[in-house]
């Protein structure tokens, strides 16, 4: 019979139990009474014909059970009891299942947080039909270390119109900053220029309204149409009902809204939710002064499609090879096309946060077995005390697999209800991690509802945990000798010694654990310290930072330089500043322009040469950022365009391209920038990208002096305001001086240059707090794991301590042996732990900044801690045992 | 009632069914016409013919209905569905083959081994 049918009939059999067993009564009650009735006409006496016909019966009731068994209730009836009987225990014990559930439900909480995360960054699919059909088509960057070259515009409509393996492709390209009016009000959002087949692409219907189509993408619009996303429509518009047709205004260009995605859809990049979408073809009136359209240079564009019927990736990748190398220019003719599935979309925020997520989800699952580990041995604790119980139901007839089923579902459901405050614990937890995540430059969206693979994993791992911690000790506690434990009606002493090694193994190996985690969470507090007090380059403190991007109302050279001399001019005034400068890429960012440098006389010692970035600067650069000056002068004023271009370069470069000689007033040019460039200045190396850098080498422009009509190195700029006191008092000033040049001009990222710092640590920051949290929650499991086990031990030993002591041993001689058990233990368990740390720290060698992953210092202390805390643990059973009063040890058996 | 054979496990379910095709019947029944049947050569152990019954019952071989006996108590009677009386085939056809295989082991002499 199907294992299906054999369900559904047990279920069937549940349910109408009581018929069931009606009818089996009145079938059997038939046979009972004819059988005697044949026996009497055969010419038995009535007694004897009843007689017989019992025992030939066997037993109407054992028949019975037969019968049930074969219908399959028995099964379901038995879990039924024992879930009945397993409740009734915990709620005998109800601080014993009180400490039990609550530590469980930190352990799955936590690691349901975790889950929660690493599930809709790394593994969710995207939430569009068929996401396994979707691809990227990448062009890598086979040289410098990575990365990889965006798409031009006539580039991709080539390939999208010469292809014959995608059913759908697209081009993309996300902005963080765009600025939307409605009616008066004006508000910077997040936005992005999509092709006209994106949405049919990826096969998005519009909540309201309708989406972009391929003929919104066609020149010659009368307006230009644009969709919002849910949760812009509920944020801005108040889920205003007449959305759809509204008229809007973007970078100053009007658009009107046509629809509203779903609230479920974000775009294809995890992270990310563009507040607006707007159509390709409006790209030059939203960029004013770049139009990028007939542009075959400017590579800006992400692409992705959809695989036609039966095509796969190789066949893909090979039809737009060579339908690219048809049309590409010859400067991109040796890279060759990549086609990567894209079902998960592309995202910035997983590559950054993969390898810290990965480590947590270790550290985290480690907490969850030292949890289990602690769980299992107050278990083994209290099974001594149910021998009793075991024995009489043993000696009833229980079979061992039977009362090993009970004993696991009481387990289970210990667990499961750990679970399921674990699943609303998770769920907090995962709400904080993401805020502490997303303080940023830009706000990282993320989908916080509760996912049913999130789910399905903390039941899972609620029933597993359960299993885990129950077996072991079920196991042991259904072997037991019936005879002794029937008898006495105590403890005998003798044979709880020997017994406790499982009690003992879960210690050692919860110490063992907990080494792991208390140095893992060394290393990364350690790694975190180390980037933080490197020398930076510059000087972080008392700094105020903001970015203005007058691009987005449609200002162009050369009103931009104005801008922002009159800007420095009028901050620069503000009582309390000491120093007001501008770059185009703000520090610790990704942001960078990387030039061809010609160095008259300079010849490359090999191919391969370390490219130099550079950075639009404002006067007075290096004195308002804190960066030392080694040789020559600061940027001033007075460099602009009537006066002798200058750079200054930083030491790196200069030993790069003069070694050890002096560069002062050598020169050098930049392309791009017609003319020779003399060298004005050397500063020290700093930190530009991220706090792991070393040693890239620099090179500053003045900002006065660029060429006219550069039109990307003067569409926004970075402002830093060096303050004699505190930054933040001074901000409200600095904005309404900014806002007297300009009322409209928007100004965003206001921060401290110590928080850009921070953010810039924010993944390191989030491991080393979340592995402090989980190394002092784990330390202190160990903790309570040790005092537990060393208190049954004593009270177990009470008769034996008793007489050491009746026959002359000293108290302190006493308190010593249980510590030095204690020692045993926690050496034990850092010997069985010290070899797994080494090789499993080397995994998180990456992570690491500023010391090795088997760090001396580190391990030794960690060792030391632990020590420390079996010596606490110790403490009260230690004093427990020197107290015992013989008398009433002996006494009592 | 003379030597009883032992019933062979699994032999049961085919003499039930055999029992049955013959005419519903109820359990008690079953029991007597087998006794019957076999001349009295066979005795079922009571106690297992009801657990064998639901068994039989469950796999769709026999279905039941409630109906009245002849000194007009509630009884459960079985009958025989299609699919039983294909499974009786089949059971009996294995049961004949397996006879035959004994049985020719059994007459091996000494010269033909």
């Amino acid at each position: 019979m199907t294992c299906l049918k054999r369900v559904t009939a047990c279920l069937r059999a549940l349910l109408r139990r009581s018929r069931m067993e009606r009818d089996m009564d009145a079938e059997l009650q038939f046979h009972v009474l004819s059988y005697p009735e044949d026996l009497v006409r055969a010419g038995l006496g009535r007694d004897e014909a009843l007689r017989r016909a019992r025992m030939a019966l066997g037993g109407i009731d054992r028949a019975k059970e037969e019968c049930r068994d074969v219908r399959g209730v028995n099964l379901a009836e038995g879990i039924i009891e024992d879930l009945r009987c397993g409740l009734r225990m915990m709620c005998k014990n109800p601080g014993f299942s009180a400490i039990a559930v609550l530590t469980l439900a930190l352990g799955i909480g936590a690691n349901t947080a975790i889950f929660s995360l690493t599930n809709t960054v790394i593994l969710k699919m995207l939430p569009v039909p068929h996401p396994e059909q979707l691809v990227y088509v990448d062009l890598p960057n086979a040289e410098q270390g990575g990365g990889s070259y965006g798409f031009s515009y006539p580039t991709y409509c080539y390939l999208r119109d010469h292809n014959s393996v995608l059913s759908g492709v697209f081009a993309f390209e996300e902005w963080d900053r765009v600025n939307v009016s409605v009616g008066d009000e004006a508000e910077i959002a997040t936005g992005q220029i999509v092709s006209g087949d994106y949405y049919s692409t990826l096969r998005v219907r519009a909540e309201a309204g309708r989406t972009i189509i391929p003929d919104d993408d066609r020149p010659g619009q009368q307006s230009f149409a644009a969709m919002i996303s849910h949760g812009y429509w509920k944020r801005r518009f108040g889920l205003d009902p007449g959305i759809v047709g509204k008229d809007i205004a973007i970078n100053g260009c009007p658009f009107t809204i046509v629809g509203v995605t779903p609230p479920e859809f974000f775009g294809v990049s995890v992270g990310k939710s563009p507040d607006v979408t707007l159509p390709m073809i409006a790209q030059p009136q939203v960029m004013p002064g770049r139009s990028l359209l007939d542009n075959n240079t400017t590579w800006w564009l992400t692409v992705m499609g959809r695989l036609g019927p039966g095509v796969n990736e190789e066949e893909a990748r090979a039809d737009l090879d060579v339908s690219f190398h048809h049309f590409a220019p010859s400067k991109m003719g040796q890279l060759k096309i990549a086609v990567i599935p894209g079902g998960r979309g592309l995202s910035e925020f997983r590559d950054r946060f993969q390898k810290p997520l990965l480590a947590l989800e270790a550290l985290v699952g480690l907490v969850l077995g030292i949890a289990c580990a602690n769980v299992a041995g107050l278990l083994v604790a209290r099974a001594a005390a149910r021998r009793k119980e075991i024995a009489l139901r043993l000696a009833l007839g229980a079979g061992r697999g039977r009362l090993i089923r009970l004993l696991l579902t009481e387990s289970v459901l210990l667990s499961g209800l750990a679970g399921g405050i674990g699943l609303a614990l998770g769920a907090w937890m995962s709400r904080l991690l993401i805020d502490l995540v997303s303080r940023g430059q830009v706000p990282i969206w993320i989908d916080r509802r509760v996912d049913g693979r999130v789910l399905g994993f903390t039941a899972a791992i609620s029933i597993l945990t359960g299993m885990l911690f129950g077996l072991a000790p079920a196991l042991r506690i259904t072997k037991i000798d019936l005879g002794p434990h029937l008898k006495t009606a105590g403890r005998v002493s003798g044979l709880a010694r020997s017994r406790f090694t499982l009690g003992k193994a879960l210690v050692i190996s919860q110490v063992a654990l907990s080494l792991l985690l208390v140095v893992g969470t060394g290393l990364f507090v350690r790694t975190l310290r180390n980037l933080k007090t490197q020398d930076l380059g510059f000087k972080p403190e008392n700094v105020l930072t903001f970015e203005a991007a007058p691009i987005l109302i449609g200002y162009q050279d050369p009103r931009n330089r104005q801008l922002y001399t009159q800007m420095i001019d009028r901050i620069g005034n503000v009582p309390g500043v000491r120093a007001v400068t501008a770059a185009r890429f703000p520090e610790l960012t990704r942001g960078a322009w990387e030039p061809s440098i010609t160095v008259p006389g300079f010849v490359p010692a090999s191919a391969e040469t370390t490219p130099v970035q550079a950075n639009i600067v404002g006067p007075r650069y290096f004195e308002t950022m804190g960066m030392p000056l080694l040789k020559g002068r600061d940027f001033s004023e007075q460099d602009n365009l009537n006066s002798q271009k200058v750079v200054a370069i930083n030491e790196a470069t200069a030993r790069l391209y003069f070694g050890a000689a002096d560069c002062l007033g050598r020169s050098l040019s930049v392309s791009g920038i017609s003319g020779q460039m003399e060298i004005a200045g050397v500063v020290s190396e700093a930190k530009y990208h991220s706090l792991r850098e070393q040693a890239l080498p620099m090179l500053f422009i003045p900002f006065l002096q660029l060429p006219e009509k550069t039109p990307s190195f003067l569409s926004q700029m970075t402002f830093y305001v060096r303050t004699a006191l505190s930054p933040e008092s001074l901000a409200p000033q600095i904005r309404r001086e900014v806002q007297l040049v300009d009322k409209d001009l928007p100004i965003f990222a206001i921060k401290t240059l110590s928080e850009q710092v921070d953010e810039s640590l924010v993944r390191e920051r989030m491991v080393a707090t979340l592995s402090s949290l989980f190394g002092l929650l784990a330390l202190g499991l160990a903790c309570v794991g040790l005092y537990g086990i060393m208190a049954y031990t004593v009270a177990q030993r009470t008769n034996e301590i008793g007489i050491r002591i009746a026959l002359g041993a000293q108290r302190g001689k006493v308190s010593w042996m249980v510590l030095r058990e204690t020692s045993i233990l926690v050496i034990a368990g850092i010997g069985v732990g010290l070899p797994i740390t080494l090789t499993a720290t080397r995994l998180v060698r990456g992570m690491l900044f500023g010391l090795t992953s088997i760090d001396p210092a580190t391990i030794a202390c960690s060792t030391v801690l632990m020590l420390m805390v079996a010596s606490i643990a110790a403490y009260v059973p230690a004093r427990m045992a020197s107290r015992v009063d013989p008398m009433v040890a002996l006494r009592y058996e | 009632m003379g030597n009883q054979l032992e019933l062979l496990q699994g032999t049961l379910d085919m003499l039930i069914l055999k029992a049955v095709s013959l005419g519903p019947l109820h359990g008690y029944g079953i029991l007597l016409r087998i006794q019957q049947i076999s001349k009295q050569r066979l005795e079922i152990q009571q106690g297992s013919l009801y657990p064998a019954l639901y068994r039989l019952e469950d796999q769709g071989w026999i279905a039941s209905v409630w109906g009245e006996s002849e000194n007009k108590r509630k009884a459960k009677y079985y009958s025989l569905t299609p699919a039983g009386k294909r499974r009786l085939r089949t059971e009996a056809e294995n049961w004949n083959r397996m006879a035959d295989v004994i049985a020719g082991i059994l007459s091996t002499t000494p010269e033909e081994v």
